[in-house]
């Protein structure tokens, strides 16, 4: 644990690892804000379930507009936006019938990052249910069959990375030959679901 | 009389499939021979503008000798969509993107659809891979309370365990061993041990022995009589004359049967445990298919599970002054065992696999090398009736070869 302590011991360190998809950047950066985030909430809030559950979706919203968004935080800490999701949250979850009282904290700030969790993390339902539900099941299988199709195609779609930059990573000879490969996993996969969906 | 080769198939597809404008068109500069261009062309305008229209497809690859390349064109068509909705995933556009726009090619927008929610699927996928890592992660750093309330009844279990043992102790005085009568399942000498000190050996003359005999009878069924009312979590095992063996269960490793007659029968009954499935023999010559199919027979030996069974028995305290020659041979056993996982043996038709059962399982012939792929990883493999390890492919070409392969002949 010291070793990820040393190697995460800033923001800006951190926010790298969480670009380079870094579990040990993910895991730093869940302990490292927690027991200050609860008690910040406890005391508006006292549901220790509903408060944990509102700090993980706020380090989830964070993860993702670091690498979606391309987060750069300026004259913050990551600790402060994590601060204001939560508090914001708070604010939904309390319908804004009263301020919470905060103590300790830079009030201004707390209100730059208007995040809305259940704004953001609902932002994909709108794409039918049943098909993205196949969609996600097959992946699921894949990752288990056919690992290597997974990770190349995790590569791409989620990671966007380059079809060179992954050809480098997965050892293939030119990114040809990765483009080819890629159409072939997605083909396969495309038949699944599909073949899925008939029997629906 | 115009006739595509194989050659002129990749210049055609590395065109179509180019990432950007000034790669296309360095590729249609270059490209020979001359009339390769004007086929690029009409490709082109047919795959944008009469994407279904696969007749006119036939005709065009006809008029340019390249009939027997159809399936390869048609491959070629659904690879342009694939690449040009990638690119527009990542928010860039092209002329030929916005052309396929334009006319609303159908099949180009059901590629760039099931290309979002792909990308969709993984960010979900990746949400709900976070928050079970979150709760890995407080289980790994943090104690609730559920978990504290259960160490405390575990450890008022555990201390009150300790002083039911100390209260019968202190009833039945100084323990001894309980030595076993001869009893169709026991030898005398493998006496279970006790975590209770030894009576020690004492002679006694006629007289004494008279005397002692009637007093240990009495103790003994007293203590029998005792034994049988308390609670307890010792066993007593039943036998018509009702001298039975007590075996102790504080140590539950203790096996209740003898341990050589255990041995013996796990030394003869040495049959390796195997598992047996017939799987197709993949190749190709070329890059075209393989009509003759033939098949292998992949026979899987546990050898793991065999390991434990023996290693089991040897955890069995044998006592003093047992016999240690199946001990010994237990031991040789395993050793040798051990020498053949993860290794083979082939024979041209049957390969012997000593690693566990596995369905992912292929097998593979590249020019006349034989390639076996387990789990994804993909190891070269020769006749040989010696136990062999494995060696795993890392050339990159033969890799390649394989997964085509892989593809063509399962899809």
């Amino acid at each position: 644990m010291s070793r990820i302590v040393e190697m995460y011991s800033n923001d800006d360190s951190i926010i790298e690892g969480i670009k380079r998809f870094d579990d040990e950047a993910v895991t730093r950066l869940y302990n490292r804000h927690k027991s200050y985030c609860l008690w910040f909430m406890n005391s508006k809030y006292d549901d220790q379930n509903t408060i944990e559950d509102i700090y993980q979706d706020a380090v989830i919203v964070f993860i993702e507009n670091v690498r979606t968004k391309n987060l750069k935080l300026v004259n913050t800490s990551i600790q402060t936006y994590l601060n204001s999701i939560c508090y914001n949250q708070i604010k939904v979850r309390f319908n804004n019938k009263r301020k919470p009282v905060l103590v300790g904290d830079n009030l201004d700030t707390l209100n730059d990052y208007n995040e809305d969790i259940n704004e953001w993390l609902n932002d994909y339902s709108d794409i039918k249910t049943e098909r993205m539900k196949i969609i996600q099941e097959e992946l699921i299988k894949m990752k288990e069959k056919g690992p290597q199709c997974f990770e190349l195609l995790r590569k791409f779609f989620f990671e966007r990375k380059t079809m060179e930059s992954i050809a480098e990573q997965m050892n293939y000879t030119n990114s040809a030959n990765a483009k080819a490969q890629k159409w072939r996993c997605q083909d396969r996969l495309k038949n699944q679901v599909f073949n899925r969906l008939k029997q629906c | 009389m115009l006739d595509l080769t194989t050659q002129h198939i990749d210049q055609i597809r590395n065109y179509f499939l180019a990432t950007s404008e000034d790669e296309k068109r360095s590729l249609q500069n270059n490209i020979a021979p001359m009339f390769l261009k004007g086929f690029l062309n009409d490709l082109k305008r047919l795959f944008i503008y009469e994407p279904g229209n696969e007749p006119k497809l036939i005709s065009i690859a006809k008029s340019m000798g390249a009939s027997k390349h159809i399936e390869a064109l048609k491959e070629i068509q659904q690879q342009f969509y694939s690449e040009l909705a990638g690119i527009y995933l990542n928010g860039e556009t092209n002329h030929d993107i916005e052309d396929l726009f334009k006319v609303h090619n159908q099949i180009f927008l059901n590629e760039v659809s099931f290309n979002k929610e792909l990308q969709t699927s993984f960010i979900l996928n990746e949400r709900e891979f976070l928050k079970k890592k979150f709760v890995e992660i407080d289980k790994a750093t943090d104690i609730n309370s559920a978990e504290i309330e259960s160490a405390f009844t575990n450890i008022e279990r555990y201390r009150l365990k300790n002083l039911f043992q100390e209260i019968e102790a202190a009833e039945n005085g100084k323990s001894k061993y309980y030595n076993l009568d001869k009893s169709p399942s026991f030898e005398y000498d493998h006496r279970i041990k006790l975590h209770w000190p030894e009576v020690p050996v004492r002679k006694f003359n006629w007289k004494k022995l008279a005397i002692a005999a009637s007093v240990i009878g009495l103790i003994l069924i007293s203590s029998i009589l005792v034994i049988n009312n308390k609670k307890s979590t010792n066993e007593i095992a039943k036998s018509d004359n009702i001298k039975g063996a007590i075996i102790n269960k504080v140590d539950s490793n203790v096996p209740k049967k003898d341990f050589e007659n255990k041995a013996k029968e796990l030394l003869a009954n040495n049959k390796l445990k195997n598992k047996e499935v017939q799987i197709r023999l993949l190749k190709s010559e070329s890059l075209g298919f393989s009509d003759r199919e033939e098949k292998i027979i992949i026979r899987f030996f546990d050898i793991k599970e065999r390991i434990a069974e023996l290693e089991k028995i040897t955890k069995t305290p044998v006592g003093a002054g047992g016999d240690h020659s199946y001990e010994i041979a237990i031991k040789n056993q395993i050793d040798s065992l051990q020498s053949l996982n993860n290794k083979y043996t082939f024979d041209g038709k049957t390969i012997a696999l000593y690693i566990p059962n596995t369905n992912k399982v292929e097998s593979f012939k590249l020019k006349e090398k034989y390639f076996i792929k387990i789990d994804e990883k993909v190891y070269s493999i020769i006749k040989s009736i010696k136990p062999t390890v494995f060696n795993k492919v890392t050339d990159k070409n033969v890799l390649e070869k394989i997964d085509e392969i892989d593809f063509k002949q399962n899809n």
